[in-house]
């Protein structure tokens, strides 16, 4: 099914259209939320509300940019509101469930590595991973994460700087990447704006 | 969200390996969302539920013959709602996605800067309505029309009313700031692209024009916008106070002045703009919450339950003694009976008053039936019940007569005394551990119960024979229960499981019967909640 066609059908509801939109953008998406949350379950929960938005506003989207771009800012900002609403995350995996997930990650050597690295950034410590998350990869500004989280601009930079440095730390430890640049340049580049 | 293209290597493996990184979410997901998206499709109507009851208790008629040839086991049996789809007319969920006019967008973070009541169809220049000081604001509810209130939101929304073709007119307005760009669309709807601008709006009617406006922040703004086909023109000012003046040249319009005057109003208008066009822009929307929906939740329920019962005497001391050998004790060592199958199902309210603590209360219809051994006699044998006399207090035989004989011949039968109950459960239910998922609950109920009728057979004052007589049922009762439940969640509803223990406390008969009995029904009940 096209993009088009499942657009058409989300907007009149159609289950088929949705299920096919679902079934094309969830993939990334829930690696999108697992970078945020404290585990697979959270993620999906996150992954659920965020297409339920994304599903009964669609028609607010107006063609304009990719339509993946589209949901996954619905789906960032359904991940950052759910952190921002619980107070504290479940303490332990529900077994049983995770039991029965089918999880296809491919063997390829390349996937193996980004599933190492989002590994290493869910490591991080909550507000650390969050900000890396919003700036580094979603591309936010200090400015617009400090309106999302409620905090000052120039504790997102610090955070995002801090995060940087013990990001790059346990990648080396697990030998992804080689040993990082001098402190000088990476201050450097992470200079204001 | 502006796109930052990152010269930094290290950042740029960061999203190339996690724009690589795939995850597959379970089955579970879908179905939730399928669940939420269709929910019509998924949960059975009322008449379908009442329906099954209703059957339930025609089944449990058909039990109670009083010739009692078989023993009838009413069984009942949960039908599966997934073939019984009952459409309804429109989905809570749904916008007016037909609607060319396209529909409003909800920030429950707005700011109001001051309230000021007036009609849309009725804005003129009575200083009632609108004076200089005064301001208009009001929330904007989704697809709701302004005949009756201007919707003018400052400071976080940008959305509006919906324009409907041909309508009155309607009064509204949006303020969006911090780097977005207003694009006015023929068919009166309002949106919000990327851009680096801030302007303000107000229009009145249905608009005909696009206009856009590309003016900086926090800067004097002018905005002059043809909107009618009435030929109403508005002109909008906003300094940098974010004061917003509108100066409307038709007549039957009053002017309006909005003012937001104090420092930390200004700031708080800042920040919740900014903070409203980062969501805006993402088209996020969160709808308002209702408080008390979202401490309410709607329980159906079934607990097919084992029926028993305990025998006793509620003889007036007075009795004559001729009448019998021996005094009657309890029943039980004369009297062969059993359990049977019993069933409750219901509706019901809970209320979550505290974090831990639920308050309940429904309607539920109850069938309770243990079954007693007899024997069948081939003519009726003449013999008596003991009553009590409530005119003088005292005791005497009633003769009757019996096809039904207490004891082992060559046509045992079993005969079911059974009752058909209405009662208001009314309890609570304590949470007692749990996490998001699953929570262990405690409750107790009470449950004053209407008898609408049932079978009973009342052993013969010589232990002898069954005598059948309706009119000794007592019409009103108290029933107390206890349970205890798991309630696992699924998705937008929860089931419950758990055992359930529901006990009489007055008699099945009235004053005039000597012989007192009380039920009582262990069962196992089983659950549905949804949440509003």
């Amino acid at each position: 099914m096209t993009e088009e066609l499942m657009l058409a059908g989300c907007l009149r509801n159609n289950a088929a259209a949705q299920e096919a939109l679902y079934t094309r953008f969830s993939p990334r998406m829930l690696g999108v939320c697992y970078r945020f949350a404290k585990n697979r379950e959270d993620a999906e929960d996150m992954l659920q509300e965020g297409f339920i938005k994304v599903f009964t506003q669609m028609h607010q989207y107006r063609n304009e940019g990719a339509l993946e771009g589209w949901i996954r800012r619905i789906v960032v900002h359904t991940c950052i509101n759910i952190l921002k609403k619980n107070k504290k995350f479940a303490d332990s995996v529900d077994i049983i469930h995770a039991s029965s997930v089918h999880v296809k990650e491919d063997m390829i050597p390349s996937i193996m590595q980004a599933k190492q690295v989002v590994d290493c950034i869910r490591m991080l410590p909550l507000g650390y991973r969050t900000v890396l998350n919003l700036y580094a990869i979603e591309g936010f500004s200090h400015k617009e994460i400090a309106h999302l989280l409620d905090i000052e601009e120039s504790t997102s930079r610090s955070q995002y700087t801090r995060a940087k440095a013990m990001l790059e730390e346990i990648l080396v430890k697990k030998k992804i990447i080689h040993k990082p640049r001098p402190k000088a340049a990476l201050y450097a580049a992470v200079a204001p704006r | 969200m502006e796109k930052n293209f990152y010269t930094d290597d290290f950042e740029q493996l960061l999203r190339e390996k996690t724009d690589e990184f795939r995850m597959y979410p379970s089955k579970r997901v879908w179905h939730s969302i399928y669940n939420d998206l269709h929910p019509s499709r998924k949960w059975p109507s009322i008449a379908v539920s009442m329906l099954m009851l209703l059957a339930l208790l025609f089944l449990g008629y058909l039990n109670t013959n009083d010739n009692a040839s078989t023993t009838i086991v009413a069984a009942s049996k949960q039908n599966s709602n997934n073939n019984n789809q009952v459409k309804n007319s429109n989905q809570t969920n749904s916008t007016a996605t037909d609607n060319n006019n396209g529909t409003t967008v909800q920030n429950e973070d707005a700011t109001q800067i001051n309230n000021l009541p007036a009609t849309a169809n009725s804005i003129n220049n009575n200083s009632t309505a609108v004076n200089n000081s005064g301001t208009l604001s009001g929330k904007n509810k989704e697809n709701s029309s302004l005949n009756n209130k201007p919707v003018i939101q400052l400071g976080n929304r940008h959305e509006l009313a919906t324009n409907k073709k041909g309508s009155d007119r309607q009064l509204y307005a949006s303020t969006v700031t911090n780097k977005a760009k207003h694009r006015q669309h023929k068919n009166g709807n309002s949106e919000v692209v990327t851009g680096d601008n801030i302007f303000t709006t107000i229009s009145i009617g249905n608009v005909n024009s696009v206009s856009e406006n590309n003016t900086s922040a926090n800067n004097n703004t002018s905005i002059t916008q043809n909107t009618n086909t009435e030929g109403s023109e508005i002109n909008v000012d906003v300094n940098g106070n974010n004061n917003l003046k509108t100066n409307i040249s038709d007549a039957n319009i009053a002017s309006l002045t909005l003012n937001s005057n104090t420092p930390s109003a200004n700031n708080k208008l800042k920040a919740n703009d900014d903070k409203a066009w980062i969501e805006d822009y993402a088209l996020y929307n969160k709808p308002g919450k209702n408080k008390w929906k979202d401490r309410m939740a709607m329980e159906l329920y079934a607990t097919p339950s084992i029926g028993y019962r305990t025998l006793g005497t509620d003889m007036n001391p007075v009795m004559p003694t001729a009448a019998f050998g021996q005094a009657l004790s309890t029943g039980d060592k004369k009297i062969s009976q059993h359990p049977a199958l019993g069933l409750e199902a219901g509706i019901g309210l809970a209320y979550s008053f505290a974090k831990n603590l639920r308050l309940k209360a429904g309607v539920q219809v109850n069938y309770t039936s243990y079954g007693v051994d007899a024997d069948l006699t081939n003519h009726p044998i003449l013999t008596n019940l003991l009553m009590n006399d409530l005119n003088n207090g005292h005791t005497f035989l009633s003769s009757r007569t019996s096809t039904l004989s207490n004891s082992y011949g060559l046509n045992p039968v079993t005969v079911h005394n059974t009752t058909f109950q209405f009662s208001i459960p009314i309890g609570f239910a304590f949470r007692i551990a749990g996490n998001n998922k699953m929570e262990w609950y405690a409750g107790a109920s009470v449950q004053p119960s209407f008898i609408m009728g049932g079978a009973t057979h009342f052993i013969s004052s010589d232990y002898n024979n069954y005598v059948s007589d309706q009119t000794l049922l007592r019409r009103w009762n108290m029933n107390t229960g206890i349970e205890t439940y798991l309630n696992y969640k699924l998705g937008g509803f929860a089931l419950q499981v758990g055992p359930q223990l529901r006990y009489q406390l007055f008699s099945t008969y009235n004053k005039k019967s000597t012989v007192t009995e009380k039920l009582y029904n262990m069962g196992l009940k089983v659950g549905v909640v949804k949440s509003f």
